[in-house]
This record gives C-alpha cells, sequence and structure tokens, in this order.
C-alpha cells in the first residue's frame, strides 16, 4: 500500500481520497469507485480525465480500450503505475492479439450493452472486466444472470450526471440491491468455456494465433458442413448493413464461432504451426501404430497449453 | 587553491542553508499553535512580517502526520491555507481550502460546499489554520463560520481549532476591530474565540534568543568559513537590527528575516572575498546596507563580465 505524506509533491497532484485497482477491475468499476470513495457525483473522476484530453469521447467503447482516455492522467491523480490502469481494460491485449498499437473497441465487439453482477457491487462496489465481453451474461464467480435494467424499467448506465456512484440515475436504487437471479446451469457451463477462449487468447494471442484460429474456423466449417445453433444474446443479432466485416474480425465473434463449431484451444495451438497437409481434422487426428510422428507432433503442440496451466 | 598550472581554481558558490530552526519565536508560534489545535480553541495570532509564521506553519503541517493512502484513507488534522488575495467571494476561500486537498475536479459552488464539509469531516480535520489573515474579507469569515458550524453540526459532530494568523504593525491588530462590531455574525464569532489568549502577539527574538540562532547559523556555515566565529557579534548585531528603520514600532526584538538577511549577505560576502570567518567591516557595511542605503538607487548599467549562464552559438 502506497502512501502520500503531504509534504510529498505528489500531494498536490493526487485525488482527495485515492483507490488502486483490484483484481480483474474494470475501468468503469475504477472510476465509479474513485467517485464514491471522493463523495463525488456519478462521473466526476471520468468528466476530469476526459477534459485532460480534448479529443476523447465520453463513450462506451472509450472504456473497454481507452485509446482516446488520459490513462496517464488518471494514474498520476490515483499516485499509481500507468500499467494498473491500462489491466484495468483490454487494451494492451487487444493490442497483442491484432499486432496494433492502439486497438479500436470494434476488435473486442461491435455492440456493448452495460451490465453487472449485483453481488460484485454488494460485495466489493467492483464491476469487473468480464462484463465487457461478448457473450457473457453470467458472473463467473456468483453464477447469477447480469443485471443491465434497474427494477424501475430503466437500462443501467454506468455515468449519469444526476446520479450518484452505483446507483440507478432513474430512481436512485443502490445497484447492490438489484434482484439476483441463479444462472441456468447449462448456461454456465456455455459461458464457462467461452471464458476459457478468451483466456487462451489473454494469453497467447498473437496475430499468428488470430491467422491460425481463423484458417481452422475457415476450414471447419468447410469440412464439417454444420455448426451448433446460434447464442441467444444481443451480440449475436444480425448486424446493420457496413458493419459485417468489423464484426467478423472482433474477437467476440471469432470465440462465438469457436464454440459453435466446437474447437479447443488446443485446437488452435495444434493449426498454429505447420501440418504435413492443411485440414481440420488435424485436430481430431489419432493412430494406433506405436511412435507415430504425427500423434507426437500433435500431442507436443497441446503440451504447450498444458504446461503453462502448470506453470500458473 | 592553486592547480597546477598555477590558476587560481574558481571557488564553488556560497550555499545558502534554508533549513527551518526550531528558534526561540518559531517555539513560542508553534507552542501556541499546538495548544490550540490541542484544546479546539479559536485565535487570532499576531506577529510582525519576516517572523517565520509561514515557515512555522509549514513546517507543523509537515509534522502533523497528514496521509494519503491508496485504499481510500485520508488523513488531514491540520488544514493550513494562505488567505486568497484581491479579495473575492466566499468561493475564492473554498477553492483554497479545496486545493489542499489534491486534485478536486471542477463541479459548482454549491456541491463544492458541501463536499468540502465532508471531506473535512472523513479527512479528520482538528485544526485550521489561515496564514495572511489580514487578506481575509467580510465574506470569506462568514464562510468560515458556516463551515465550521456545519462541521460542529450532525451528522459530523466536529469542533474544530481555528487560528487566523496575521501580520501586524504596531499596536495595531488586524480582525480585532470587525469581531468587535455588534452585528449578530461577528459577535457569534467573537464568541466562539478563546476567552483567556483570544487574541495574541507573538514577539520576535531578544538578545539572548539572537545569541542562539547565531549559533546554529555558525554550525550551518562553518563548512564554508572554518574558523566562523559569530557569537562575539551578537551585541552589535542586535543593535543594528533593532535600529528604528527596522523596528519601526520600537519593539526592541529582532526578526528571523532581518537576522537572515544580515547574516547571509556578509557570509556571502566574506566568503568571495576568500575569507575563513566573518569580521566587523563586511559587517558593518551589511548592516548600513539594511540601515541607512536600504532605499538607495543601484544603477544596473554597462554588460555583465561574467555570464552566470551557458552560452550557446546557433548556426
Amino acid at each position: 500500500m502506497a502512501r502520500i505524506h503531504i509534504a510529498d509533491p505528489a500531494w498536490k497532484t493526487t485525488f482527495p481520497f485515492l483507490v488502486e485497482p483490484r483484481k480483474n477491475e474494470w475501468v468503469t468499476g475504477l472510476l465509479l469507485h474513485c467517485d464514491e470513495v471522493n463523495h463525488w457525483g456519478s462521473g466526476t473522476t471520468l468528466t476530469h480525465i476526459c477534459r485532460l484530453n480534448e479529443k476523447t469521447a465520453k463513450s462506451n467503447s472509450t472504456l473497454i480500450v481507452p485509446s482516446g482516455l488520459a490513462l496517464d492522467a488518471l494514474a498520476d491523480a490515483l499516485a499509481i503505475p500507468h500499467e494498473s490502469i491500462v489491466a484495468t481494460t483490454y487494451q494492451a491485449e487487444l493490442a497483442r492479439i491484432y499486432g496494433v498499437a492502439n486497438p479500436h473497441a470494434l476488435l473486442l465487439s461491435t455492440s456493448f450493452s452495460f451490465r453487472l453482477c449485483p453481488a460484485c457491487v454488494a460485495e466489493d462496489r467492483l464491476l469487473t472486466r468480464t462484463l465487457v465481453l461478448p457473450h457473457i451474461t453470467i458472473c463467473p464467480q456468483h453464477q447469477i444472470v447480469l443485471v443491465n435494467i434497474c427494477l424501475c424499467g430503466t437500462a443501467l448506465r454506468p455515468f449519469h450526471w444526476r446520479a450518484l456512484p452505483f446507483r440507478c440515475f432513474k430512481c436512485g436504487l443502490d445497484w447492490a440491491e438489484l434482484p439476483r437471479k441463479k444462472a441456468d446451469q447449462g448456461r454456465i457451463e456455455i459461458e464457462e468455456q467461452l471464458l476459457s477462449y478468451y483466456q487462451f487468447f489473454w494469453t497467447y494471442g498473437t496475430p499468428e494465433v488470430l491467422a491460425s484460429t481463423l484458417r481452422l474456423v475457415y476450414d471447419s466449417v468447410v469440412e464439417k458442413g454444420e455448426i451448433r445453433a446460434p447464442l441467444s444474446d444481443h451480440a449475436s443479432r444480425p448486424e446493420p448493413l457496413g458493419r459485417s466485416y468489423r464484426r467478423t474480425s472482433s474477437l467476440g465473434y471469432l470465440v462465438h464461432l469457436l464454440w459453435q463449431l466446437d474447437l479447443t484451444p488446443g485446437d488452435i495451438l495444434v493449426y498454429a504451426d505447420p501440418l504435413p497437409w492443411r485440414s481440420a481434422k488435424w485436430t481430431r487426428f489419432q493412430c494406433e501404430a506405436p511412435n507415430c510422428p504425427y500423434v507426437t507432433l500433435l500431442k507436443a503442440r497441446r503440451n504447450v497449453l498444458e504446461e503453462k496451466h502448470k506453470e500458473e | 587553491m592553486m592547480t597546477d598550472g598555477n590558476v587560481p581554481a574558481p571557488c564553488p558558490p556560497f550555499v545558502v542553508h534554508d533549513d527551518f530552526l526550531e528558534t526561540a519565536f518559531e517555539l513560542r508560534f508553534q507552542g501556541l499553535l499546538q495548544q490550540a489545535w490541542r484544546q479546539r480553541t479559536w485565535h487570532v495570532i499576531a506577529a510582525l512580517p519576516g517572523s517565520g509564521k509561514s515557515l512555522g506553519i509549514a513546517d507543523l503541517t509537515h509534522q502533523s502526520n497528514s496521509r494519503k493512502d491508496t485504499k481510500g484513507a485520508t488523513r488531514l488534522p491540520l488544514l493550513a491555507i494562505r488567505a486568497p488575495k484581491n479579495g473575492g467571494k466566499d468561493q475564492a476561500l473554498g477553492t483554497a481550502f479545496c486545493t489542499i486537498f489534491g486534485i478536486v475536479p471542477a463541479m459548482p459552488w454549491y456541491v463544492r460546499r458541501a463536499w468540502l464539509v465532508q471531506a473535512m469531516a472523513e479527512t479528520g480535520v482538528e485544526c485550521i489554520i489561515i496564514d495572511d489573515a489580514q487578506d481575509l474579507n467580510l465574506a470569506h469569515l462568514a464562510f468560515l463560520k458556516e463551515l465550521t458550524d456545519n462541521m460542529a453540526a450532525p451528522p459530523y459532530e466536529r469542533i474544530v481549532s481555528l487560528c487566523l494568523v496575521t501580520a501586524h504593525s504596531g499596536k495595531v491588530i488586524p480582525l480585532k476591530e470587525i469581531f468587535s462590531r455588534p452585528d449578530i455574525l461577528w459577535r457569534q464569532f467573537r464568541r466562539r474565540l478563546d476567552t483567556e489568549r483570544p487574541f495574541c502577539v507573538v514577539a520576535g527574538h531578544t538578545e539572548e534568543e539572537v545569541r542562539s540562532i547565531l549559533e546554529a547559523f555558525e554550525t550551518l556555515y562553518r563548512d564554508q568559513l572554518p574558523d566562523l566565529h559569530l557569537l562575539r557579534w551578537t551585541r552589535p548585531i542586535f543593535t543594528w537590527l533593532t535600529h528604528t528603520t527596522l523596528d519601526p514600532d520600537g519593539t526592541k526584538r529582532v526578526t528571523m528575516d532581518h537576522l537572515t538577511r544580515l547574516v547571509t549577505a556578509a557570509l556571502r560576502r566574506s566568503y568571495e572575498q576568500g575569507a575563513r570567518d566573518v569580521d566587523a567591516a563586511t559587517l558593518t557595511q551589511t548592516a548600513e546596507l539594511m540601515i541607512l542605503r536600504r532605499d538607495e538607487l543601484v544603477e544596473i548599467a554597462g554588460v555583465p563580465s561574467d555570464p552566470a549562464f551557458p552560452v550557446q552559438e546557433v548556426s
């Protein structure tokens, strides 16, 4: 825990009350947490940070990958390292996966609706980064359905000048008081699988891995000729004309496809390096011959994932 | 010091030490502030300009264990500000208070007003010190009363000490006349002042106190003037610095500003002349500059022979 004494010049350049990001906290939650401990209205910290960067438009996409947000200013005002603030977004991960310096939020998803876990808010005033992942509708920790509408019927908004932090701007209800609906077991299993894809890309994602994933998806579609039923959440709805290209290149869409095609992160690793010939069938290749060089090759590639898990 | 080529090595520039010295004045002044802080009393505290009030407040602030930690806990038991200049409304004083907390985003004044009370209560403010309080106007004083009253009321119920530190001259104590007015506000303000010592004047240094400060100066500057022996000049220094030019009120006390100026100027001269101690002539010349020739105009003409800053040619 860092401590600033009044004689330290940082005293004058930091907010009156400091907060530091919790594990897996989303920058939106951090900003609201900062508003709350400082007794400010919802969005005061965000507005202050945006004022420091005139080009910034306050939109939800800014908070997923805050390319226009003055993260340095926020880090300075909270007296924490810049990296800690970046870790409250998916900026670093998307930059690595797509090989770009300033990734756009569209690389994760083309649409976003704000939702939250009332239990996380009640326990820690916490909004996790997981909330922004496409197709994730359940809190992985509490296994309750994420909420996007208040009891008064108003769609939840992360910031509103008339509201207090973590409260509905219309009726003032604390988000911690929102209903907690237990998630369906089948859906929990699906989302665990989806989260494992995301986790794979956050850990191993590079432009090469992304390219091999796209090759694998393409070959699987061609060879299988069928996919699972689409996921029933907003992100699976048809997009307006002209957005299809952005949609097909987003990570959320790719993860959706991997689930539909029943492919695993191990399959992606099998496809990541050259194969004797290109076919999705290598992901299910088996051979009874002892010391089959192909089995050894595929096993070695899958082992990378297992070894990494063991290390962690 | 000579080099191999018999060229005198350039003397490093004289270093003025600006360490905080716990002088007799500071002991008296800080003692008063600390007592007010402990007992949560209100005072108007006056001292001559140049006594060391601001340094004393800054030192006390540094000792106050004010801190921010990254878990959201901030402690600010001693809140010291300088009164806003050029008048202004209550908002100017409110802004001065907010600035002490660090970065406070822009917000409407009515919101900031309420926020300030909440922030002061949560950070555990126990004592408010306002330096240069002679610059406060009626709107500022009314706001101060409102602020402290709100702190004292539920839900905070915090009684804070208030020290209005002013510079004075002669027998006139700033704010005394305002608090004597019959208006309800000023009567309420006056009622909150300490019963025993509502208005205090902290005196400067006696000859004996000057002696102990000179002793401290000897220690500070001995690395630059190895044979420095200032104590023997205590009497003449005290006499010079209580001359009517520097002590127009006839207090027969010496301010820290005058003493520091005289000593450091004389020591610098001696050092630049290559001396190991300061002599009577140098001290006398410096004292004359301060007393007899203090309003003398100095004409600056020509070009300095040795520019102190590096000059680089550009193509």
